[in-house]
């Protein structure tokens, strides 16, 4: 494309606005490495959370004020619509919680503080950029920024040795799963001979690229059909890492096991928000080339599968509250790719105004699921952290008479991550039952069925952890933990912030599980009045 | 003497088969790493050659950017692998197996 | 002559690259894959781009190795017998099945390819004469303007890999004590 031309009078759409955001974060970053310098361990740990914080809150908030446009902006670089948007508020609000569960977290463990902080804020930037991103460099660099963020985040105890294993088993699979990555942009790249998502979407369109030859001849290049699928395939490999997709999900539950609790929920929501959106815009740009269906379809419904059935069967084995929720989310990622399914075999099915309305639907679905599969995971996340335990079943036993309100906060996000049949008023079951229904309208009926059977089979050990909680302690309360010892539980009491904000998440999950077209009717206001 | 460089296409996807292999099969995490290393270079191949043979400038532009990412990857990596050195006084990555079900 | 060159280099290539595989000692490995990286430099030269090869040489082979090296110096590593933890005993049809996979893909890339359809060096070349710019200066130029922000994005990659191998390489704790690890402890 013009890419392969002399600089030429090009009018960019710039929107400055919409940089505002991010350009926020990344202040806000390098603010926490300069206070840190500036006021020494106790006083920046005293001010980082309120930084860090702050600056995320502002964040999100540049998006309600609409600074942020609904379109394509910054040359093409970035697409911001209802969908990006969303995204980047789910992924914002996941790292804020991160940031509420910190200080506990930074002294218990005596943590650098303003590497800590500094690092949630550039893992955050990289994964909003990455979730807006029109353009494949700067997608891989934002998912290098977030991805090289969370590796050092997870491993940032250094006392601990299972941090040690996890942050190395994250990293080296990581890295592996980005060289695939990186070769697939390759052979897009050679396919489409850009890499902005929009001009791809209108090369494959049309089928064959416009290339300006010498003495100017301009020669129609069909679009090769052997580099899109190999781009693809190689690309969903390394992405399906990231979102730690059967049967590339090896490294989850090690990761969730052996990681520190705050930073695992953010591996496990946040980002995987963040790898789906950009995936979303990928597919949907690839979805464009007429034979593209044909062979995706299998892919994605293989790994789809095998995600929803392998995640929640090996869930069913586990002893460890973590390693649990590892395969759980191995079952959820399973179910969103229903949705990116149902995306590839779009085009093929119809045309113009009803394709985007299709599309559009599709995209509400999906992101109605992430935003609850990020409310569930949050609040899961959060009362493990503050019950502590180390994620040991033993932790939970009885849990219901020693502590009550922390749960049912539990038994609250388990039910609402079985997600079917009798919890109809949750965001979970809202979620499953959009994205099933949009599965089922385009004709997958089998695959509909089989997400169905899992979540029966899911059923059985969230609800397992549910029937522990109000099991009767085997053990004293003498033999409990110590105070000060690492398996000391923190308490919710003292910080008022983290009991806000898992309330917050409880009352979410019924808000948007009664209401769900409040959620999606935000994205519609936030692009629809932009300020352009 | 362009259709030579089609060649190059397959060089390179020999090249990153080679690096899965490598990360498949090593045990040390250094040489691990090296195999990823590899493969980013297939990729890098890969982006020249179209590059070439389309008549495309950019090509150039992301071989840099994927090596500033392999540099950045690196630095962060051989400082998780002296970390984890720490721990066992080896980096074999099989030998890592305190976390299971 | 030419064609000589290219398969020579083609296949030089190949064997550095499966020397970095079948090599047991680390530095060995390490030295194949320097070799590899200076082939693939020989390479892009020979598709004039000089600018990217020089590059290649200076900060792959060059630096990012010589971290490797150091590294591997200062562990004084060695490679054992018997494959990774997660593909313990998947290695031979684990292997089998790479190259399988390499051949289907290299015969569909030789059936679908469109070498004959591609204007190729020739419009580079009337590209960089017309222009009358060194590759160095088009690469600039595009890197400030169309991929402005992956050029500024990299500064903050850059930031965090720095931060990064801070934070996992220190041996002192916020207190300026060494780090010792907990005794059976569950983290946090």
């Amino acid at each position: 494309m013009d890419s392969s031309l002399p600089v030429q009078a090009y009018v960019p759409e710039i929107h400055p606005t919409g940089l505002i955001p991010f350009l926020l974060l990344l202040l806000g970053g390098i603010a926490c490495l300069v206070v840190d310098a500036a006021t020494g361990k106790e006083g920046s740990r005293r001010y980082l959370p309120w930084i860090a914080g702050g600056t995320l809150l502002a964040s999100i908030t540049c998006f309600f004020l609409r600074l942020v446009p609904g379109e394509v902006f910054l040359e093409d670089t970035f697409r911001a619509d209802a969908f990006g948007q969303l995204a980047s508020i789910i992924i914002l609000a996941s790292t804020f919680v991160m940031t509420t569960m910190g200080p506990s977290l930074v002294r218990r463990r005596n943590l650098p503080s303003g590497e800590f902080y500094t690092l949630i804020l550039f893992a955050s930037l990289g994964m909003t950029l990455l979730a807006i991103s029109n353009e494949l460099l700067t997608a891989f660099i934002s998912l290098e920024v977030f991805a090289l963020s969370l590796y050092v985040l997870v491993g940032i105890d250094r006392r601990s040795r299972k941090a040690a294993e996890a942050c190395f088993k994250y990293f080296v699979l990581g890295a592996f799963a980005s060289a695939f990555l990186v070769f697939g942009i390759a052979f897009l790249y050679g396919a489409a001979h850009t890499t902005f998502l929009t001009e791809m979407a209108e090369v494959f369109r049309q089928g064959y690229v416009e290339s300006v030859g010498p003495e100017g001849a301009v020669t129609e290049i069909p679009v090769n059909t052997m580099y899109v699928f190999v781009g693809f395939a190689f690309m969903f490999v390394g992405i399906c890492f990231k979102l730690s997709l059967a049967p590339f999900h090896m490294w989850a539950p090690d990761v969730y096991q052996g990681g520190n609790m705050p930073a695992v929920m953010v591996v496990a929501t946040a980002s995987k928000v963040a790898a789906f959106a950009f995936l979303v815009h990928l597919v949907e740009a690839l979805s464009y080339w007429q034979g593209f269906a044909s062979g995706a379809v299998y892919i994605v419904t293989a790994v789809a599968v095998v995600s929803m059935l392998w995640g929640n069967l090996a869930a069913l084995v586990q002893t460890n509250f973590r390693r649990m929720m590892a395969f759980s989310s191995v079952a959820h990622s399973g179910y969103m790719t229903v949705g990116i399914l149902v995306l590839v075999a779009l085009p093929g099915l119809m045309s113009g105004a009803e394709l985007e309305a299709g599309q559009l639907l599709i995209r509400q679905a999906v992101i109605l699921y992430m935003a609850g599969y990020t409310v569930m995971n949050i609040l899961a996340f959060g009362v493990a952290y503050y019950i502590g335990g180390g994620g040991h079943m033993a932790a939970y036993r009885g849990l219901v008479y020693r502590r009550p309100l922390p749960a049912a906060g539990m038994a609250i996000a388990m039910f609402s991550l079985v997600g079917i049949g009798f919890t109809p008023p949750t965001i979970g079951f809202m979620g499953k039952f959009y994205i099933f229904k949009e599965a089922v309208q385009v004709g997958f009926v089998g695959i509909a069925v089989i997400a169905l059977l899992a979540s029966v089979i899911s059923a059985f050990y969230y609800l397992n952890l549910v029937v522990t909680m109000f099991m009767r302690a085997e053990t004293k309360p003498a033999e409990a933990p110590l105070a000060g010892t690492p398996e000391a539980p923190v308490q919710v009491g003292g910080e008022l912030l983290a009991r806000v904000v898992l309330v917050t998440a409880c009352v979410l999950i019924f808000v948007f599980g009664i209401f769900p077209q409040l959620f999606i009717g935000l994205g519609e206001t936030l692009v629809n009045g932009a300020v352009r | 003497m362009e259709p030579v460089f089609q060649a190059n296409l397959i060089l390179s996807t020999l090249l990153f088969t080679i690096g899965v292999l490598g990360v498949m099969w090593k045990r040390n995490a250094i040489s691990l790493f090296m195999s990823v290393e590899l493969m980013l270079n297939a990729a890098n191949l890969a982006f020249v050659t179209f590059a070439f043979q389309l008549g495309l400038l950019s090509g150039g532009i992301l071989v840099l950017f994927i090596m500033t990412v392999a540099a950045a990857e690196a630095g962060v990596g051989l400082a998780i692998f002296i970390a984890l050195f720490r721990v066992h006084r080896h980096i074999r990555v099989d030998e890592q197996d305190m976390l299971r079900g | 002559m030419f064609l000589l060159i290219y398969s020579t280099l083609f296949a030089l290539t190949v064997v550095f690259a499966l020397g970095v595989l079948v090599f047991r000692n680390t530095v060995k490995s390490a030295i194949s894959l320097v070799f590899t990286m200076l082939c693939i430099a020989a390479n892009y030269l020979l598709m004039r781009q000089e600018f990217v090869a020089f590059i290649q040489v200076i900060v792959y082979a060059g630096a990012i190795m010589v971290v490797f090296l150091f590294v591997i110096m200062l562990l004084n590593l060695r490679e054992p017998e018997s494959p990774a933890w997660y593909l313990r005993g998947m290695r031979y049809w684990g292997g089998a099945l790479a190259f399988l996979f390499f051949f289907v893909l290299a015969w569909g890339i030789q059936v679908f390819s469109v070498a004959d359809l591609t204007p190729g060096a020739a419009a580079l070349e009337e590209l960089r004469r017309e222009s009358g710019q060194a590759e160095v200066t088009q690469l600039a130029t595009l890197m400030v303007t169309r991929y402005i922000v992956p050029f500024l994005l990299t500064s903050v990659l850059l930031l965090v890999a720095v931060i990064g191998a801070i934070v996992m390489a220190r041996r002192k704790d916020e207190d300026g004590r060494d780090i010792t690890f907990d005794e059976d402890e569950e983290g946090a």
